[in-house]
Order: C-alpha cells, then sequence, then structure tokens
C-alpha cells in the first residue's frame, strides 16, 4: 500500500512545458520571424507546432494575418529541462491565412538550412536556446520565449471562432 | 460475619452467565437435576488447604495443624456440602496440593529458590545482615509465587521469622514484628524457643502472636497466585473455633464464617455456592462463527504491462465469513479507475472490476487479527488504449497530419474489453477499536491465467485501507 501511495506521486502525467510559448514581437532572431511554438509534453517525448509569423513589431506579431507558415513538430525529446525537437518539413510550411501567398513567406530553403532545429533550456516562465540550421551550425539564431496563455492548436488554418 | 458477594462479582456473573440463565426457567435445584448442555461450562473452584490458626492461643509450638484432623468436623462438613455442587468444577484442597506440586515450571524453580534462601540464611549466619533480610525476602516472595507455603508452611514460615530476627538484630523492631505477623500467618504453630533465641526477639514473637490470637479477622495479606477465571477459596480455623473463608476471583474478594452450631458449615456451604454463577456459556462456542463486514479505498498497480505503471484507484467491500477459530471464506469486490501513466502512452481510463473468493485463515493477538486468503479472482476490465508516438497523443485522429508523424491505425494499439480469471494472494490485519468496529490494512496480489482477450495486463499488485463492522 505504501509502495503505491509513494509511486502514485512518481508515475503522475508528466506535463511541464505543455503549452503555448512566443517570442515577444520585434523580438526576431535577424531572419525577420518570430515563432509561436505549441507544445504538448508526455514525459521524455515532445509533440505540437511551430506557426511562424512576419515579425510587425512589439504588440502587432501575432495578428492572423501575420501568420507566415505552419510546421509539425518531429523527433522531440525532453530531458530535465532541456527540450531539442525539429520542424517536420521545414520547406513545406502548411497552409496559413491570408498572408500565406506573400513572396515573403516563402519555405525555408534546404540548400542553406537543411533542417531546423530547436533546442532549448526551460523554466517555468521562459525558453530559451537557439535554432540551428543542423547540428553543427555555427550560426544559430538566439532566440527566448515566454510563456502565453491561450489554446494551442493542432491545424494549421484555424476555424473562425 | 454474612458473606456479601461484591457487585462486581454480581455483575460479572450476570454477562457471564445471561445465555445460561435466559434460556432456562427451573430453580438451581431443578437445573441440577438435569444434564448439561455441551455449551455449558462449570466454573472452576479450587480450595486451598486449611490455615488452623487455634495454635496460636497457645505458646507451646505444634506441628503446622493445632489438633488432630478429627477434630476437623466443621471444615470437613463444610467441604462436603460445598462438594455437593455439582454445577461446580471443584479442586478439593488434596487435588489442589498434588496440583501444585506437579506443576513442572514451580518445580524447575524450587531448586533455584532453595539455594537463595540457603545463601541466605549463610549470610545471617554469618552476621551479613542487611544481604540476609534481602535474600530471604527474595527467597520468601519467590516461595509465594510458586505457592510453596501451600505444600511447605514450616519452611515458609521459618525464612520470615529468620528475616524477623534479622531486622531485630539491626534494631528495626516495626520491620521484624511485621516479619513475625508473616510468619505467623503461613504457619500459626510456629513458635520461637525460650532460653534459646533472643530474650527480646521470643518477647515480640510472644506479642504478636497474642495479637493474632485475639484478632484473628486479620486477612492473609501475602499474595499468590491470580485467580484469572477460577474461584480462589482459602479458608482458615480462628482460635475460637470459627471456620473463616475468603473467596477470591477477578471480579473480587468476598469473606464468611461458619461457627461450631450445628448446620452452619452446611448454610457457609450455600452461601458460597449462590454466590458463584451456575455455569458459564463456553467461550469457545460464544466466539466459533463470525461475519465481517469492511469497505474502502484501495490502489493497485499491473505488474505486467505495456506502459509505464499507473495506478488504479477504487473503493473496495469485503466480507468475512468466520467458520472456525482459525478458518472462514472471504469474498471481496472492487471498482477501480486507472489513472495515466507518467508518459501518457495509456490513452484512456480503464475500468476494473475485480471479485475474489476464497478460503480465508486467521491468527487472533489480543485486539489485532492476522489473515491471508487464498482464492480465485475474476477480473472485468475496459478497452485498452496505448501509443508510444507523441504526436498521436497530440494530434487526434481528424487531425490532417501526414501518416509518417502519426498513423492511428498503426501507432495506436486497441484492445477491447476482457475478462481475466486466476489466483489470488490477500494479506493483512485487522485491528479492533471498538467492541465490533474494527479497522486495518490488506496487501493483495493476483495471478490471470486465462483471458478472454490479450491486453498485456497481468499480475495487479495492491493493498487496501479498510473500517469494518463485525455483525456477529
Amino acid at each position: 500500500m505504501s509502495f503505491c501511495l509513494l509511486y502514485a506521486v512518481a508515475c503522475q502525467p508528466e506535463r511541464e512545458y505543455s503549452g503555448l510559448w512566443q517570442q515577444k514581437g520585434g523580438d526576431s532572431a535577424g531572419d525577420g520571424y518570430v515563432y509561436e511554438l505549441h507544445l504538448g509534453r508526455y514525459g521524455d517525448s515532445l509533440s505540437g507546432m511551430v506557426v511562424r509569423y512576419l515579425d510587425q513589431g512589439e504588440g502587432y506579431s501575432y495578428e492572423r494575418t501575420s501568420e507566415c507558415g505552419c510546421f509539425l513538430i518531429e523527433a522531440g525529446r525532453v530531458h530535465e529541462n532541456h527540450l531539442r525537437f525539429q520542424l517536420h518539413r521545414p520547406d513545406l510550411p502548411g497552409p496559413t491565412e491570408a498572408k500565406s501567398e506573400n513572396p515573403a513567406c516563402s519555405p525555408i530553403p534546404t540548400d542553406l538550412c537543411q533542417e531546423r532545429i530547436f533546442v532549448l533550456n526551460g523554466d517555468d516562465e521562459e525558453l530559451t536556446g537557439q535554432i540551428l540550421c543542423n547540428s553543427d551550425d555555427p550560426q544559430p539564431l538566439r532566440v527566448t520565449f515566454h510563456s502565453v496563455f491561450g489554446r494551442t492548436r493542432t491545424v494549421c488554418i484555424q476555424e473562425e471562432e | 460475619m454474612f458473606l456479601r458477594c461484591p457487585s462486581a462479582f454480581k455483575i460479572a456473573f450476570y454477562f457471564a452467565t445471561l445465555p445460561a440463565f435466559t434460556s432456562a426457567q427451573e430453580s438451581d435445584i431443578e437445573r441440577l437435576r438435569m444434564p448439561f448442555s455441551p455449551d455449558e461450562e462449570r466454573p472452576r473452584v479450587i480450595i486451598y488447604p486449611l490455615i488452623d490458626q487455634r495454635c496460636l492461643a497457645s505458646e507451646k509450638q505444634e506441628g503446622t495443624n493445632a489438633l488432630p484432623p478429627e477434630d476437623l468436623s466443621l471444615w470437613a462438613d463444610f467441604l462436603k456440602e460445598f462438594s455437593k455442587n455439582s454445577n461446580l468444577n471443584i479442586s478439593l484442597p488434596e487435588a489442589t496440593v498434588q496440583s501444585i506440586e506437579q506443576n513442572k515450571p514451580n518445580r524447575r524453580s524450587l531448586d533455584a529458590i532453595q539455594k537463595l534462601a540457603n545463601r541466605a540464611y549463610a549470610d545471617y549466619r554469618e552476621v551479613r545482615l542487611e544481604e540476609a533480610i534481602e535474600g530471604l525476602r527474595d527467597a520468601a516472595d519467590g516461595f509465594y509465587a510458586i505457592e510453596h507455603h501451600i505444600i511447605a508452611p514450616r519452611e515458609v514460615a521459618r525464612l520470615t521469622l529468620t528475616m524477623g530476627l534479622a531486622y531485630l538484630e539491626l534494631g528495626d523492631q516495626a520491620s521484624a514484628a511485621s516479619a513475625f505477623r508473616e510468619a505467623l500467618s503461613v504457619d500459626p504453630c510456629l513458635r520461637l524457643r525460650a532460653g534459646y533465641d533472643h530474650p527480646k526477639a521470643v518477647e515480640l514473637f510472644e506479642r504478636i502472636r497474642s495479637e493474632l490470637a485475639h484478632h484473628p479477622e486479620e486477612p492473609l495479606d501475602f499474595s499468590t497466585r491470580s485467580p484469572s477465571s477460577s474461584f480462589l477459596l482459602r479458608s482458615r480455623l480462628l482460635p475460637d473455633g470459627h471456620l473463616s473463608i475468603v473467596m477470591q476471583s477477578t471480579a473480587g474478594v468476598s469473606f464468611d464464617q461458619a461457627s461450631q452450631k450445628p448446620g452452619s458449615a452446611s448454610r457457609l456451604a450455600s452461601r458460597l455456592a449462590t454466590c458463584l454463577p451456575f455455569t458459564y456459556k463456553r467461550k469457545s462456542q460464544q466466539s466459533k462463527k463470525h461475519l465481517y463486514l469492511d469497505g474502502g479505498f484501495a490502489d493497485f498497480v499491473f505488474t505486467e504491462r505495456p506502459v509505464e505503471m499507473f495506478n488504479n484507484v477504487g473503493i473496495v467491500a469485503n466480507a468475512s465469513w468466520l467458520l472456525d477459530k482459525h478458518v472462514g471464506l472471504d469474498l471481496r469486490l472492487g471498482l477501480f479507475n486507472s489513472s495515466r501513466d507518467r508518459e501518457e502512452d495509456l490513452r484512456q481510463d480503464i475500468q476494473t472490476f475485480r471479485l475474489a473468493l476464497g478460503p480465508s485463515f486467521q491468527i487472533l493477538f489480543n485486539k489485532f487479527r492476522l489473515f491471508s486468503v487464498i482464492g480465485l479472482e475474476l477480473a472485468s476490465m475496459g478497452k485498452v488504449i496505448t501509443t508510444d508516438n507523441a504526436a498521436c497523443k497530440y494530434f487526434s485522429q481528424n487531425d490532417p497530419i501526414p501518416s509518417s508523424i502519426c498513423d492511428h491505425d498503426v501507432d495506436i494499439r486497441r484492445s477491447e474489453g476482457s475478462l481475466h480469471i486466476g489466483a489470488s494472494l490477500a494479506l493483512g490485519f485487522a485491528l479492533n477499536i471498538g467492541s465490533r468496529l474494527y479497522t486495518g490494512l490488506r496487501a493483495e496480489a493476483a495471478w490471470y491465467s486465462y483471458e478472454t482477450e490479450e491486453n498485456a495486463l497481468g499480475l495487479p499488485i495492491g493493498g487496501q485501507l479498510f473500517l469494518g463492522y463485525r455483525v456477529f
């Protein structure tokens, strides 16, 4: 009985870092975009989506009209407070809203950036780390995400609420 | 002085004999003519040998009895009349002495106590008075504990007499008087020898003897065996010829006397018998069958499972029907709902119903009851849906995601509801917290040997915290 009571604490679902994370508007790492992470953590594994927005400056970036690409997360892993995942087909962003036709919302060219790997360290309020084009990328983009209130998405094009 | 049953006696006897009293309307005389029921137990009365205190009146030393046995007609009449109570299981003085003599632990202790007494006598002879007193006291207490003063009163009385002499030599007259009084209570015919023993000792001893001869009511002040469930009957023939009886039991102590008048011994025997319960309801019969009902909270885990460990929390009900002191039949029912594992590979709660039936074995220790149950278990489990693909956990089946990320038909495993049958084992203890209420813990495990659908779940191990009520 005591074994089970002790284990009842240990075997609870581990959901830390699940939820919605955003860069601050105007906080683009240099590629002209800001990213929104929709994360679902399940113990040691991680899944979800990354939505890319045109950086419109503080307060304007995360409008629907600024959406500029949507990617699924793959190979997501979590170890203690370290998160690592990459985008599925970064060269083929999922459809988004009106701005999808914007020439600026281009696929990430694979000849320049074969992968898109996020390596982050987390605490309760922030995820800080880098976005790499491959594991040996000498010029990673430095990013900081903040936890925000909101529902995570599971589709690229959301229905109107 | 007439016998008065202490109120505690009456209450204890009333409850002890309630079933017997209420089941029959006849008088005791009529009931004595009838055969005893198998579930009736006769009260045990242990009669100790008579202490003849008539020689307290004489300065001369006698044997341990003041007068020959033929002068003990009052005592003999009392025994004869009291023995007529066939509802009582009476141990007469000869049998009591024999029982004490044949008691093996007593015999083993006797040698050690006699050696202790001999060392104390040696200390006294060599004028190590304080050591002598300590040794004599220990030896006397040892003899009382094994009731050797009933077998050899003179031997024990001489110990305390010597202790009194040692006190006197130390100048402690009060302690010496107390020791002499104790010696005379054990052996009223013991004397110091004038011209041989110290005159001051003889003088004090004679004063004590004279006091006891004039105040024969003084009760015996040394303790012996605990009365337990028996009634202990101690008798003295007082210097004035009266027969004095002291009856001890767990319920209390009562006193009574008979005079030399004709019929007095018979009336004393009747009064004592009236004070005793007619019969007891046999305890073994009273406590043979019990029904225990309890319920509580339970938790278990499957030690065989396709995902990380997860808890199953639920409510349980148990019924234990005790057929004998140690053996019974046990039925357990439990309804459980699962939580999720750490990685949430389990995608849906599992509802489990468990039913176990089997023989139980138990041991009682005061307020504790230890038990074990080995039996058969039937478990019904709901759907089991699992996946180890994180994307399949995040995205639903309707979300437009490529199959390389999650193919719900391939990456998610499903098994329908199933029935499992196997052996079960439960171990636990219960603590009585009232006359019928109890609480306790139960650990249990099961091994399934048959299942209608393979769901990779098995070997549940868990525990229960329960509160129960003994129905009868």
